[in-house]
């Protein structure tokens, strides 16, 4: 009883002191400050957010706790768009190019997933992992027939909250993350529903869910909000994997909470892979700081976490 | 019941596959024989441009689309692209030897090597090694007095430049998207201290490496130079947060437009008339300050 009123308030301290440090460490001054450090935290705040709270969102609906944007191919599909809204140089379009990826590979996984009408959890697990190699390999081909554009490519492959704006596209930036946020805010509303799916669509159904069209706005909402994330981001893994199993632990399994807290840790979470992503460098050499590309994190804290799981349910 | 029939087979099938043997061998040594071209294989532009200069261009016959200097090269059989090599094509030729530049086409070149075919690597990053390198060329290709000529004019052309009046400029080297940048160890960073500029990254932990935009403008560059196409002035003055930037207050941002990227990244003999443009735009004064 304790703990659970204790955790928000630790919570809340420690994300404040990782903000704050995020903000102010190593920094020369205030114009470093507003013109790099406060858009970076933005865009990593808004891409923690979106893949945990999605992620807390596909466990639920797919009821299957190994699912997320990235494990289902969502992120390699939004990936795939924005590479090539990224070589057509349409740079105001490619949020649009990876909305219609991730749509595009969301629909080709629920395709190959469906046996008998029903969604089947390994078939769902196996076709978005095949069809996010499928789409990995394209963007490796594309990156390999336009060499002049590889840095960009490397960035939406491996992560990168570090984009180049202009004044004009860093507005719509902070548009299109306002839009984000109230459509993060229209996937809780859902939770109820949710909560109702993950004890099967059956027994949703007989709870007054209809499942079917439930299902289709999430998809079709969450798949813009991979698109918006991964067209800025890159591919960030793990996040939306771990932290709604995290948020599980420490404060239950009610789905509206899990997923408002998931997307606040996962915020968070990001912020302090990011932390490490830029600052670690300069552990290993003494000149200029080196980054290491946040996707590399990720993985890193991710992969052993995504073991753990695995072996506790056994 | 023995094992007749099964050797009858046998006995067939060896004549039959010595025939074919005889034929091949046959096939293989004339076909050595005819294809005794002794010609260069080059892979590299810098190669290319040097090996044009000490005047064995008509030695070379294959190229990578990259080679576009002299022109006339462009008219040349290619065998791939800079980074996307057909080695088949290039054994193909039998060439006396492959004039490639590392590291790019290191896999390139080990491969080549296993085969017995003889390589000749470039990696420059000074001017002392484009010295020594089209010495070396002149040596391989029998034309040392050609080569030795032309170095020693590199040599006094070099002795001449200074660094130029004034203060010397940091410059922030941008050779690719995304602050791809290059340390002065470089040959375009060799080029930049040779005019007298100062590399903004000169301590970077390898010859090239990516930076963060907040590192650029923390150490801001006086002078940004461009080696690469596709940006301009306006994008890279556009960038937010970078308008308090000395390069950008000033103007001092040379991209294509300035000076062409193949000259300021290749080592050729061409780089003499690099250090010049260079050496004029590093010195030329602030559009502010001409009052």
């Amino acid at each position: 009883m304790k703990t659970s009123k204790l955790a928000p308030i630790v919570f809340l301290i420690s994300s404040i002191a990782m903000i704050a440090l995020y903000l102010g460490y190593d920094v020369a001054d205030s114009s470093a400050i507003l013109n790099f450090r406060l858009p970076r935290l933005l865009l990593a705040f808004l891409t923690g957010f979106v893949l945990s709270g999605v992620g807390s969102t596909y466990q639920a609906m797919l009821n299957n706790p190994l699912a997320e944007p990235y494990t289902l191919g969502t992120s390699a599909g939004a990936a795939l768009g924005s590479t090539i809204g990224v070589i057509l140089n349409l740079w105001w379009f490619v949020p649009l190019f990876g909305f219609l990826g991730a749509l595009v590979s969301m629909l080709a996984v629920w395709i190959l997933a469906r046996s008998g009408g029903f969604l089947d959890k390994t078939r769902l697990l196996l076709s978005g992992i095949v069809s996010g190699m499928f789409f990995t390999a394209v963007i490796s081909l594309l990156m390999y027939l336009n060499q002049q554009k590889l840095g960009s490519i490397i960035n939406i492959l491996l992560g990168n909250l570090e984009p180049v704006f202009t004044q004009s596209e860093w507005q719509f930036f902070i548009g299109v993350a306002g839009v984000s946020f109230i459509l993060m805010f229209y996937l809780f509303a859902h939770a109820n529903h949710l909560a109702a799916m993950t004890s099967g669509d059956l027994v949703a159904s007989s709870l007054g869910v209809d499942v079917k069209k439930v299902r289709i706005r999430l998809f079709v909402v969450s798949s813009i909000l991979i698109g918006i994330v991964v067209s800025y981001a890159g591919i960030i893994g793990f996040i939306g994997l771990i932290v709604p199993h995290i948020t599980r632990m420490l404060f239950g399994v009610n789905q509206r909470r899990n997923m408002i807290t998931s997307a606040f840790l996962g915020a968070v979470l990001l912020i302090f892979c990011d932390f490490i992503a830029k600052h670690v460098g300069k552990l290993i050499y003494s000149g200029v700081a080196i980054e290491i590309p946040v996707g590399v994190i990720t993985a890193f804290f991710g992969a052993p976490f995504f073991l753990w799981i695995m072996m506790r349910k056994r | 019941m023995g094992f007749a029939p099964f050797f009858k087979i046998m006995k067939r099938s060896l004549i039959l596959s010595g025939i074919l043997m005889v034929v091949l061998l046959f096939f293989f040594l004339f076909s050595k024989v005819k294809n005794r071209a002794q010609g260069y294989v080059v892979t590299s532009p810098e190669a290319a441009e040097i090996l044009a200069a000490i005047g064995v261009e008509d030695k070379i016959v294959a190229v990578t689309s990259e080679c576009d200097y002299p022109p006339s090269l462009q008219d040349k059989p290619t065998v791939g692209s800079f980074s996307q090599i057909s080695i088949e094509k290039v054994i193909a030729w039998n060439p006396k030897i492959v004039f490639a530049t590392v590291p790019t086409q290191q896999a390139m070149i080990s491969d080549l090597e296993k085969l017995g075919i003889t390589t000749e690597t470039v990696y420059i990053r000074t001017f002392d090694d484009l010295i020594k390198t089209i010495r070396r060329f002149g040596v391989l290709t029998k034309r040392n007095d050609v080569a030795n000529q032309l170095a020693d004019d590199l040599q006094q052309f070099i002795e001449t430049v200074d660094i130029g009046p004034g203060p010397r400029p940091w410059v922030y080297i941008e050779i690719g998207d995304q602050f791809w940048t290059a340390s002065d160890r470089t040959f375009v960073g060799e080029m930049v201290k040779l005019v007298g500029g100062r590399v903004l990254f000169h301590d970077l932990p390898n010859d090239y490496g990516k930076v963060s935009q907040e590192d650029v403008v923390m150490r801001n560059p006086d002078v940004i130079l461009i080696t690469y196409p596709g940006v301009t002035r306006e994008d890279v003055m556009n960038r937010r947060g970078w308008q308090d930037v000395t390069a950008c207050k000033t103007g001092r941002i040379y991209t294509a437009e300035d000076i062409d990227p193949d000259l300021i990244v290749r080592a050729t003999p061409r780089s003499r008339e690099a250090v010049v443009i260079l050496g004029e735009l590093l010195h030329r004064l602030p559009d502010n300050e001409n009052q």
